[in-house]
């Protein structure tokens, strides 16, 4: 229940965001609006519109004042967004019905991961630059990514996951960099209030509804507000999306906070993929990787339209684009990386490769509670081949191949998956795979009973070790999980958490609430030295006349439970 | 029809001359601590020199040609997926995968074995299609079965080689008999050192080798109380060589953890795959083998004839063997004793981008449909896992038969390797393979398999070492192993994996009392 009113919030975020700015084609259609004209024509329109909002900007102080107003509230509706999404970070482990996962809320809960895109990231800015900025990755299954002017480039676990490699990843984060390095949401603002300047000045309302529609049309890049919302309607509309994400609240974790889809128009897009070119080349990353970037992107749009090209712009960008980074490799940055291949460019570290398979599993789970079957088959046949000991990832993996297998080896290798699923579990928390597994040896000619009913079993005794072990569970880090992965690389493979002494816990609340209850000045000496010197601050601290009623141990998060 | 033709010309030779200027990808393997020179595809057995390999590097020439992006490339050892241990980066000629001590550390776990490695490369490029490449790196030396040899390279020399002992006795552990308080032994061979000023330690006793290679000879006593004679070679930069002879002390020997229960054999052997086009060639003994196995196994063995299941030829389909292995394995409880020994084929798909899979073949087998007609490697495991519940289980594959034609795998065959692999993390579990990765399973001028020979031999009580009147696994899989490799000059060398025999506990498992 809670999952569909979350979908369906999903969909109104949607609609109100940027990205789905084709709506407003349709509604021309609707109206009767002129469609688009020549593209070309209409860059060039936008572009002596944009020459126009600069020359303004530099020449005339009111309407400098004006921009520069304006772009502060952009950044401080930015550091709200930013602010939100940092303070609201959090993963649990959840069920619904016989699968167990962690979900990610707001920002992918996985310091290691989110630490290794960050180091990717800082190693792209220019040493020279003053600005700070910070890369994280945020739970979403579709591929974006999106650039405040905070100097936060967040990426998605979606976008991460298609890319093939260190490389290619680098050149996101470092496209998406200079849109920051080159200011770009102050470009935005100059603009915007160089449109509207420039309406006034042409003093005709409904030539400039005509003339946005038609940039729109155009795909340059400026269609990003819904109709009649102007160029600066692409921030207004993308705001109101976020603060409707917020209030939607405690929705399923990744579609809470709906990145900004914002797409740069060419010029933009061009000096940010010059700077990017030189930034991964400086960071001897391979350049010569990017056009295969942008085949794989391509080719996974065409399979599945919601992969989108969030990051790319549009199809026929993409294909310029394409087109330019092959020029450059061939023409302008050829002796660069002639000499540089001499050493040989970075593709991916093997720490890169490691992280992926986490990365990968992580966002193949989300894609496959998202019906994005294809990113989610993608993702977890990934996550086993680069390392074959991760229950989940077999688990997951299993049940993409069970669910659209169509021939007898997609369902041979579901089978295969599901055992290793249940090979690899050595801390009994994949019941499901039991399950499942018992289901298809079900299905064999003369299929052995004794085997069946064990699984069974194991499925119904592991899930209720789950059920007994949650209370305590729930005490312990969300990312135990990855703990447990730390344990076994430093050593220790048997590892379990050991639950806190809950009987000297309780005798320490009991302490400090019988300390307030009577009001009474801290015992001296304390009674015993572990309970008393603990306790004393806290007893010293509590407020004057409080009741009786005991002090409480904090709340416990819930874990999610769905049947 | 010709007019058809015509149209279509052009258009073929336009996609021949298409796929004809694509640059084949070659895969290359590097092994800079031993080799200077790569290794490609038509040098897929490497001897190594006995020291852990801490360094390598895999090339895929031309990959940038065929869009092959580097996440794409997987590379196993020995069945395990490794590819997070490799850093890729692009050079000049194509990517280049590189692996050294930094990069291991995301693996904890023993990758490699000391003996023998099986390492693959399957990398897909965006059109999907899968180049495969794979390599057996065996470590060198002459090793007598029954001794243990370990080699340790200083940290002061990281490209040191420990020195090498070659012993020409004893030859088998010595045996002190019942009553008998010690005995006098000659340890003889030869030290040879790339570092000279070799301390040679036998027993208690120091002796100095100064050149590259010498023999030495000296006399050791041994007694009741001594359970091994320990020799160690250490050369001028502190490289070390340790054998461990075990000694076999009879008479006050406490007693074995023999499995005290019932005695099951799962005995499979199939010599014809049936009469569809394109079956699998018959194997002419592998029937007759598993038949005189089952048979000595009652009769020599003590196995009851209840208790053992022969499947052979069109009784050994691949339901059936789901059914032995899976309800039949199942019967042996914790205490019983468990043989399963399969005569017969084991397949490396030779069907481009398949290659990466191996099969064992039951009655029946097709190679269009393997996942239906064949057994997966996974599917046996999977079988026997769930159903075995004896703590004392020996597996015994004489699978890798030479095989020509369509079926023919384009490379080493690593199906002795990948059996091993697969039950060598199991608890009470043996496995004894008929030869090494890439070997085939040679047969006698009779036409029986050398290796089955031996192992019935072996149950009779020749391999009874000690002259316990109890030949346990250690002996009969170190007894085979000596005899085969020795019977074939070295070519087929079977390979074992015994659970914590250093430990002693599986190994005096009885697989039968010797007559």
């Amino acid at each position: 229940m809670r999952f569909r009113s979350a979908s369906l919030a999903t969909l109104v975020v949607a609609l109100s965001l940027p990205a789905f700015g084709q709506l407003g084609k349709i509604k021309d259609k609707i109206s009767g609006k002129q469609p688009a004209e020549d593209p070309a024509k209409n860059q060039l329109r936008y572009e002596a519109l944009k020459q126009y909002a600069t020359d303004k900007y530099q020449k005339d102080l009111n309407f400098r004042d004006d921009v520069d107003q304006a772009y502060e509230e952009v950044m401080r509706q930015h550091s709200q967004r930013a602010y939100d999404r940092n303070t609201s970070v959090s993963s649990y482990i959840a069920t619904v019905r016989e699968d167990r996962w962690r979900i990610h809320e707001n920002l992918y809960d996985n310091l290691v991961v989110q630490d290794h895109i960050n180091r990717i990231g800082q190693k792209l800015v220019p040493p020279e630059s003053e600005r700070a900025l910070a890369f994280k990755v945020i739970p979403d299954p579709t591929p974006l990514a999106e650039t405040l002017s905070t100097g936060t480039v967040y990426v998605s676990t979606g976008l991460i996951s298609i890319v093939d490699s260190e490389s290619q990843l680098a050149y996101v984060l470092a496209h998406e960099m200079a849109h920051v390095m080159l200011d770009h949401w102050k470009e935005r603002v100059i603009l915007d209030a160089g449109q509207k300047v420039y309406a006034d000045e042409q003093a005709a309302k409904q030539a400039r509804f005509t003339f946005i529609a038609g940039l729109m049309g155009a795909g340059l890049g400026a269609a990003t507000g819904l109709p009649g919302s102007g160029i600066g309607g692409r921030i207004i509309s993308a705001n109101q999306g976020s603060e409707l994400g917020q209030s939607i609240g405690n929705a399923v974790g990744f579609f809470l906070y709906k990145p900004l889809i914002v797409n740069w128009d060419q010029v933009e897009e061009d000096a940010a993929d010059d700077m990017a070119f030189k930034a991964v080349l400086n960071a001897n990353y391979d350049v010569r990787e990017v056009p295969t970037l942008y085949t794989t992107m391509l080719k996974v749009a065409t399979r599945d339209a919601r992969v989108g090209l969030g990051f790319l712009g549009s199809r026929r960008r993409v294909e310029q684009r394409m087109e330019k980074a092959k020029d450059l490799i061939a023409g302008a940055y050829k002796a660069e990386i002639d000499a540089k291949l001499k050493d040989g460019f970075l593709s991916s570290s093997a720490e890169h490769r490691n992280l992926m398979a986490e990365l990968k599993r992580d966002n193949g789970i989300m894609a496959y509670y998202s019906d994005m079957f294809e990113m989610a088959r993608k993702n977890l046949a990934d996550a086993v081949a680069i390392r074959d000991n991760d229950p989940a990832a077999h688990y997951y993996y299993a049940k993409v191949l069970k669910l659209v297998g169509r021939t007898a080896d997609d369902e041979k290798l579901a089978r295969d998956e599901f055992y290793k699923a249940v090979k690899a579990d050595t801390r009994d928390e994949n019941f499901g795979s039991h399950l499942h597994l018992a289901l298809m040896m079900a299905r064999d000619r003369g299929a052995d009973k004794n085997q069946i009913t064990q699984e069974l079993d194991a499925y119904v005794t592991d899930y209720a070790k789950l059920a007994v072990e949650d209370r305590i569970m729930r005490s312990f880090p969300p990312n135990l999980e990855t703990i447990y992965e730390y344990m076994t690389l430093f050593g220790d493979s048997g590892w379990r958490p050991k639950p806190p002494d809950m009987r000297a816990i309780e005798a320490e609340y009991n302490l400090v609430n019988t300390a307030a209850t009577t009001n009474a000045p801290p015992p001296l000496p304390p009674p015993s030295s572990a309970a008393g010197s603990k306790g004393t601050p806290a007893s010293a601290a509590a407020p004057k006349g409080t009741t009786a009623t005991p002090a409480k141990l904090p709340p416990i998060p819930v874990i999610v439970k769905k049947q | 029809m010709i007019k058809r033709a015509v149209v279509h010309l052009p258009l073929l030779l336009f996609f021949t001359g298409a796929f004809a200027q694509e640059a084949p990808i070659r895969i290359q393997l590097l092994l800079p601590e031993f080799f200077e020179t790569p290794f490609s595809g038509d040098r897929s057995l490497i001897e190594v020199p006995e020291r852990p390999i801490n360094r390598m590097k895999i090339r895929l020439l031309n990959s940038a040609e065929r869009n092959l992006s580097t996440g794409t490339i997987n590379v196993w050892v020995n069945g395990s997926a490794i590819s997070n241990i490799f850093d890729s980066r692009n050079v000049a000629d194509g990517t280049e995968l590189s692996m050294d001590a930094a990069t291991m550390g995301k693996r904890p776990d023993q990758l490699f074995d000391p003996r023998e490695n099986a390492l693959e490369v399957l990398a897909t490029d965006n059109r999907g299609r899968k180049y495969y490449q794979s390599w057996i790196l065996r470590t060198t030396g002459t090793h007598n079965p029954y001794f243990a040899y370990q080699g340790t390279i200083s940290p002061e020399d990281p490209k040191g080689v420990p020195p090498d002992i070659l012993l020409t006795s004893p030859l088998a552990p010595p045996v002190l008999k019942a009553g008998q308080a010690s005995a006098r032994i000659a340890v003889k061979g030869t030290c040879t050192s790339s570092n000279p000023a070799v301390a040679l330690k036998i027993g208690a006793q120091t002796l100095t080798i100064q050149s590259r290679s010498e023999g030495f000879e000296q006399a050791v006593d041994i007694r009741r109380d001594m359970k091994e004679l320990v020799i160690e070679a250490t050369d001028g930069k502190q490289n070390r060589r340790t054998i461990v002879i075990p000694i076999v002390v009879q008479g006050n020997n406490a007693p074995k953890p023999h499995a005290s229960g019932a005695k099951y054999a799962l005995v499979v052997g199939i010599s014809n795959y049936g009469d569809a086009k394109g079956a699998l060639p018959p194997l002419p003994q592998a029937a007759a083998d598993a038949g005189t196995l089952a048979r000595d196994l009652e009769t020599k063995a003590g196995f009851r004839k209840d208790n053992i299941r022969l499947l052979r030829d069109d009784a050994a389909t691949r339901d059936a063997l789901r059914i032995g292995f899976s309800d039949f394995a199942a019967k042996a409880q914790a205490d019983d004793l468990l043989v399963i020994y399969v005569a017969g084929r084991a397949v490396h798909d030779p069907q481009p981008g398949n290659n990466e899979k191996m099969y064992l073949a039951p009655y029946g087998t097709q190679m269009k449909a393997m996942g239906s007609t064949a057994v997966s490697f996974l599917d046996l495991e999977m079988w026997l896992n769930q159903s075995i519940r004896c703590n004392h289980t020996f597996i015994i594959f004489d699978v890798g038969h030479e095989v020509e034609g369509d079926w023919k795998f384009p490379g080493p065959s690593l199906v002795n390797n990948h059996l091993l692999s697969l039950f060598s993390d199991q608890k009470g579990r043996a496995v004894l393979t008929s030869g090494s990765a890439g070997e085939v399973s040679l047969a006698r001028p009779d036409g029986q398999s050398s290796f089955t020979y031996w192992l019935t031999r072996g149950i009779a009580g020749e391999a009874d070492l000690n002259q316990d009147h109890v030949v346990t696994a250690d002996e009969l899989f170190r007894f085979v192993e000596e005899k085969v490799r020795e019977e074939s000059g070295g070519r087929q060398v079977p390979n074992f994996k015994l659970p914590s025999r250093n430990a002693e506990q599986a190994v005096g498992d009885s697989v039968a009392p010797a007559r």
